[in-house]
């Protein structure tokens, strides 16, 4: 019956939940789906991630390589990160060239991580102006359920604290490079930025503030990337955007401020749980 | 013909396995909500994923009133082999790949029940160890069972190869990727092991003809055996009562 009347009557259907303080999924307003993490389940990338938030599934995996560092730049390594929307995470997408709602996602991926400077390019250097490291991190999306970008970073996150760098040693003279994977270091990573994506829904006499919005209410909410994402490492905000949708009002604002940084501590948890166990799991 | 040396003195195959020995398959269907059918499958270090959409109806150019339309994409993640590739899908690989899904598959489904409609499979490779079309053929074979697509029978694909032992040949069921790139003869096997036949048979390298049948016997055997393992894994699936109405949250 509920199946019908939510095929009928859409925005009527969303808006009884909702003056009725409870989403459709049973969550309060404020409230955020659970997070699963799993750690270094890939073997052939040197650190990988799989989180679940929700229904949304990603994976992340990391690659190096090695290669010679701008000219203009010369102390810096490379950090490319490269989120991929493909056909088989939702019902909306088409197979092809990457679309635009999917470019949109990986340039706000990257700003955030960018941004947040979690890692200083200068440890990804192993010679000034000879060679440097070129972190590849590619993150495909296996289900999208909405707050794409939240699950992005935790998986791009929890597998940056698990990567190790093999130890290179470069010969100046003969050009030499020699890699031993056996010799690790762990790679620095301050901080760790955490995004917390927010719908926002306008009732006829307020606006309503969603955390962690599935794909269903995404769409009730104003669609494709009308989210209000906020974004913090350590306290510094790294990426704060609203693009369409409904208005913001500023208090709804601060509410969210307050929430993001409350997520900010699970996630944390979450991620050094995980990377404790898998510790714990290899030895 | 002196191929490499695959089998130790013992019998025993690189990884340990025995010749008639398949690699750990673990599976499981219904692993995504958005998807109408979805499937996860592990064939040793192999990780595929399985995704399928439909039937819905097909755009106006594709359409055929002979039956459904099958649109397969295979693609590998990024970080799925040792070395980085740069294009997941696409390249000339994945293209053949999927070709390669959709004429096996579309011998499994009942394809004239769905005229002018379009079925959309999507395998995604997570990690490559060998044998990735084989996987993406049993996890797709899953997918379309969790999406309620009539078949005719399970789709099932394994690979064999041959070595030498004491001068016998001794053909290699599930081939892995440190037997692939080692050389030798690598034939894969799409069948439908219910009604005994054979949807795509592919072979590279060179091989004896009067090698061919064991080979190929044993490949099957391979299939055979994977079907049982897929029944079992639909079996408890649906006797876990999960059925897809239950989870979707509205």
């Amino acid at each position: 019956m509920a199946e019908i009347y939510k095929l009928i009557h859409p925005l009527k259907y969303f808006t009884d939940y909702i003056s009725r303080e409870v989403r459709p999924d049973g969550r309060k307003f404020d409230e955020q789906r659970n997070i699963k993490l799993n750690v270094n389940s890939l073997k052939t990338a040197e650190a990988s991630a799989v989180v679940k938030c929700g229904n949304t599934t990603v994976v992340c995996g990391i690659q190096l390589e090695l290669a010679t560092p701008k000219a203009e730049e010369p102390d810096l390594g490379y950090l490319v990160t490269n989120l991929e929307l493909p056909a088989l995470c939702s019902p909306k997408y088409r197979p092809g060239p990457p679309s635009d709602h999917a470019q949109v996602t990986n340039y706000l991926v990257s700003d955030i991580i960018t941004n947040s400077k979690c890692i200083n390019l200068k440890d990804l250097c192993i010679v000034p102006d000879k060679l440097a490291w070129v972190l590849y991190c590619d993150i495909v999306c296996l289900d999208n359920d909405g707050s794409l970008v939240d699950a992005c970073i935790i998986a791009l996150m929890a597998s940056l604290k698990t990567l190790c760098l093999p130890s290179v040693t470069y010969d100046n003279d003969t050009e030499d490079i020699k890699v031993n994977a056996d010799i690790r270091t762990p790679l620095k990573v301050h901080g760790l930025p955490v995004a917390t994506s927010f719908a926002v829904y306008k009732l006829p006499d307020r606006n309503i503030l969603l955390t962690d919005p599935s794909a269903y209410e995404e769409e009730m909410c104003g669609g494709i990337g009308a989210n209000f994402i906020v974004c913090s490492n350590e306290g510094l905000l790294c990426g704060t955007q609203k693009f369409g949708g409904s208005n913001l009002l500023s208090d709804s604002q601060e509410e969210s401020l307050k929430i993001s940084r409350d997520r900010t501590n699970v996630v944390k948890k979450v991620i050094e749980t995980s990377i404790k166990n898998d510790n714990e799991f290899v030895s | 013909m002196p191929g490499p040396d695959l089998l130790s003195s013992q019998g025993l195959r690189l990884d340990g396995r025995r010749p008639n020995e398949l690699r750990r398959i673990r599976c499981k269907l219904g692993v995504f909500t958005q998807p109408d059918g979805s499937a996860y499958l592990e064939q040793g270090n192999t990780k595929v994923l399985a995704a399928v959409y439909g039937p819905h109806q097909a755009s106006k150019s594709k359409s055929t009133t002979e039956g459904v339309v099958v649109n397969c994409q295979y693609s590998m993640a990024t970080f799925s082999t040792g070395e980085r590739k740069n294009r997941p899908r696409g390249d000339r690989k994945s293209q053949e790949m999927s070709l390669h899904l959709r004429q096996a598959l579309t011998a499994a489904i009942k394809t004239e029940l769905y005229p002018r409609s379009q079925i959309d499979i999507y395998v995604e490779v997570l990690q490559a160890d060998g044998g990735a079309y084989c996987a993406g053929v049993n996890a797709a074979s899953l997918a379309l069972i969790d999406a309620g697509i009539p078949l005719r029978a399970y789709a099932c694909a394994c690979s064999a190869s041959m070595a030498w032992r004491n001068g016998e040949p001794e053909p290699l069921l599930d081939v892995g990727h440190v037997e692939e790139a080692a050389g030798g003869v690598v034939l894969t096997v799409a069948s439908l092991p219910n009604t005994g036949s054979i949807a795509l048979l592919e072979m590279s390298h060179r091989l004896h003809m009067d090698y061919f049948k064991v080979v190929l016997s044993r490949a099957m055997q391979g299939c055979r055996d994977i079907e049982i393992i897929l029944d079992k894994a639909v079996r408890d699936h649906l006797a876990e009562g999960w059925t897809k109405q239950d989870v979707v949250t509205i």
